[in-house]
């Protein structure tokens, strides 16, 4: 006992640092200004929630930016939670399950594109399913931090300069809306496009899509064991451009998966004009967002009905 | 007493200088999303 006490003692100045290091990170994580401050950088899956008043649970349409940028949920009969996020994969959608950050309820909707199964795709790494429990939340997002930080104290410095109590604290509202696509690229771009596409992901093959694979097997599980009905939309790409290398490899995977499943898909793959996209993978919002609303509204009805 | 309050001031010091050191020399660099 007394050793004990001698060793606190010697040691009290860095056991004390260490705990009020801990103790001010797990104050500002249960605070969480990544979700609950506009100072902070926001990522698709906090704006996806904070779009529908703090709702975590519902029916969902989930996928990456190609879904956000193709469902429009205002005008849809279904009124899906559109859940788009910016590099989204299956992988992610697991983690939103596993770790119940959303329950989704009624019917499950994926959006598969040509990326949405690809383990080496970069990711956004804000994404609160990527912090350890162990990961101190001021390390994780220290960049953030800065970001937010940096201009705090600037703010600070010039409203002290200027006498100006409101300059003290005035501050840039981080963008809380998602990215929607207007319009049409130009071709040079769409051609630098694809040609870096091909450079980054062009060479891939079944290792470089099996976690995601795995997610899929996962989900499926989950649906049935959930009594959730799961379906799901292979995402258009624009046929004035070449399919990448690996999808008819990956898609036959995938569609040989769902069909031992019985999960019913919508093949949108090549089913649209490139007069409808923006991009190579993002439909327009003027022209090709309303008819893809449409037609998944009349599919799933019609799912609805044959399961009557 | 006054040892005490001395310590607490010492932490809190060093835990500000700890913070601001992870926050501005360890960072790897915004992501912010621009289209894809």
């Amino acid at each position: 006992m007394a050793t004990m006490i001698a060793f606190f003692h010697k040691n009290s100045f860095v056991l004390l640092l260490l705990a009020a290091f801990v103790l001010s990170d797990v104050l500002i994580a249960y605070q969480d200004p990544m979700v609950t401050s506009r100072r902070f950088y926001k990522n698709d899956f906090t704006k996806t929630i904070y779009h529908h008043n703090g709702l975590t649970q519902g029916p969902v349409f989930y996928g990456n930016s190609a879904v956000t940028g193709a469902y429009i949920e205002e005008e849809s009969s279904v009124r899906l939670t559109e859940m788009g996020l910016s590099y989204g994969k299956l992988t992610d959608l697991k983690a939103i399950l596993e770790q119940g950050r959303f329950h989704v309820e009624q019917q499950l909707v994926i959006g598969i594109d040509v990326h949405t199964m690809l383990d080496i795709m970069e990711t956004d790494p804000t994404y609160p399913w990527f912090r350890s429990w162990y990961e101190p939340y001021i390390y994780k997002y220290r960049d953030y931090f800065r970001d937010s930080g940096t201009e705090a104290v600037k703010q600070l410095y010039k409203g002290i300069v200027q006498l100006d109590a409101a300059e003290l604290k005035r501050y840039e509202p981080r963008w809380i809306d998602k990215m929607l696509y207007f319009g049409h690229m130009e071709q040079e771009k769409m051609k630098e496009k694809e040609l870096d596409y091909d450079r980054k992901y062009g060479w891939a093959k079944l290792p470089e899509y099996e976690e995601n694979l795995k997610a899929l097997d996962w989900i499926i599980r989950y649906c049935q064991s959930q009594n959730l009905p799961l379906r799901v939309v292979w995402m258009p790409w624009n046929p004035g451009y070449e399919l990448p290398r690996y999808m008819p490899e990956l898609k036959q995977t995938v569609d040989s998966r769902l069909k031992a499943a019985g999960v019913p898909t919508l093949d949108l793959l090549d089913s649209y004009d490139p007069a409808y996209f923006h991009d190579l993978v993002h439909l327009n919002r003027q022209d090709g967002a309303p008819v893809f609303t449409k037609e998944v509204d009349a599919w799933l009805a019609s799912l609805a009905v044959s399961s009557k | 007493m006054a040892r005490v309050a001395r310590r607490i001031v010492e932490v809190i010091i060093y835990l500000v200088m700890l913070i601001l050191v992870l926050v501005y020399f360890t960072g790897q660099g915004l992501f912010i999303y621009e289209g894809f």
